[in-house]
């Protein structure tokens, strides 16, 4: 997919389009070239996988007990702590 | 409205900038879980990311009187993070001025190869499995931190571009500019490493 003008278009507003932040008009016209480029189509899908992932995997670490139990103490909140 | 902003309207302002302990306590309880995370996505160190979390909230607190809720209060709180998270980066490496990305043109991004494989129908064990993601969290690291804080706050924190901008302190289209390039990098770098696990699958 190098070096086709389409395909670098694409790769400047994948970020937008994935945000669902692309105005219409160009909106229209990606979909139209997802339909036709497998390349393009392929970039796109691995990218949103992409950012799943990272969204699912970050969301499960949690903050450790003795850390959280530390920053109280610090912060001199022990009596405000909640029980998780 | 996104989930940021309306969790501030649980918090009295008012009681926030009296120094009211126990308000503030419901703000530890509520952020200190993400405040940590960012911490820790950006300095990859525990103890780096428990001193810039104490240090984050010691500082809001002695900041709220002046606080004056032009953004919401979580978006303040991780605007105070991440500095200190970057700070603990500056000072560990003062040989590289990595922490600001360099202004390069869209077109410097494509001019790369591009991975085209389709790892996406990878069973799930297999793309979170242990490997999995200590490589994911590898490929984060080797971003430059500019380009890192701005993918851990919008793409795993879920904030708005409007937020991570606010928290920031740049322009929404620096992040949208800064979000492009760290998620084609990403990709890229995911895509070798599934794709060579792919191959590798198939000669099994």
């Amino acid at each position: 997919m190098n070096g086709k003008k389409c395909c670098n278009e694409l790769l400047n507003s994948i970020s937008e389009y994935l945000d669902g932040t692309l105005d219409g008009e160009r909106c229209r016209d990606l979909e139209q070239h997802l339909k036709e480029c497998v390349d393009c189509n392929t970039v796109t899908k691995t990218m949103r996988k992409t950012i799943e992932l990272y969204h699912e995997v970050g969301k499960k670490e949690c903050l450790p007990d003795d850390v959280r139990n530390r920053l109280f103490e610090c912060l001199q909140l022990d009596e405000f702590k909640e029980t998780k | 409205m996104s989930e940021q902003t309306e969790h501030s309207i649980e918090f009295s302002l008012d009681a926030l900038r009296s120094g009211n302990k126990a308000e503030f306590a419901k703000l530890v309880n509520r952020y200190s879980n993400q405040v940590y995370r960012i911490a820790l996505k950006i300095v990859a160190d525990p103890v780096d990311a428990e001193d810039v979390l104490q240090e984050t909230f010691i500082k809001a607190f002695r900041a709220l009187p002046d606080f004056e809720g032009r953004s919401s209060i979580s978006t303040w709180l991780f605007r105070i993070a991440t500095n200190e998270a970057l700070m603990v980066v500056r000072k560990r490496k003062p040989e590289f001025v990595l922490v600001d990305e360099p202004e390069a043109t869209d077109e410097d991004e494509n001019t790369g190869q591009v991975q085209l494989t389709d790892w996406c129908c990878m069973p799930e064990a297999e793309l979170l499995s242990d490997e999995s993601r200590i490589y994911l969290e590898q490929a984060v690291q080797n971003l430059t931190p500019a380009l890192r804080v701005v993918f851990v706050l919008r793409d795993i924190e879920g904030l708005s571009i409007k937020e991570t901008a606010d928290a920031l302190d740049v322009s929404e289209q620096v992040v949208k500019t800064r979000l492009l390039r760290a998620r084609l990098r990403l990709r890229e770098e995911l895509s070798q490493y599934y794709g060579s696990r792919m191959a590798e699958r198939s000669k099994k």
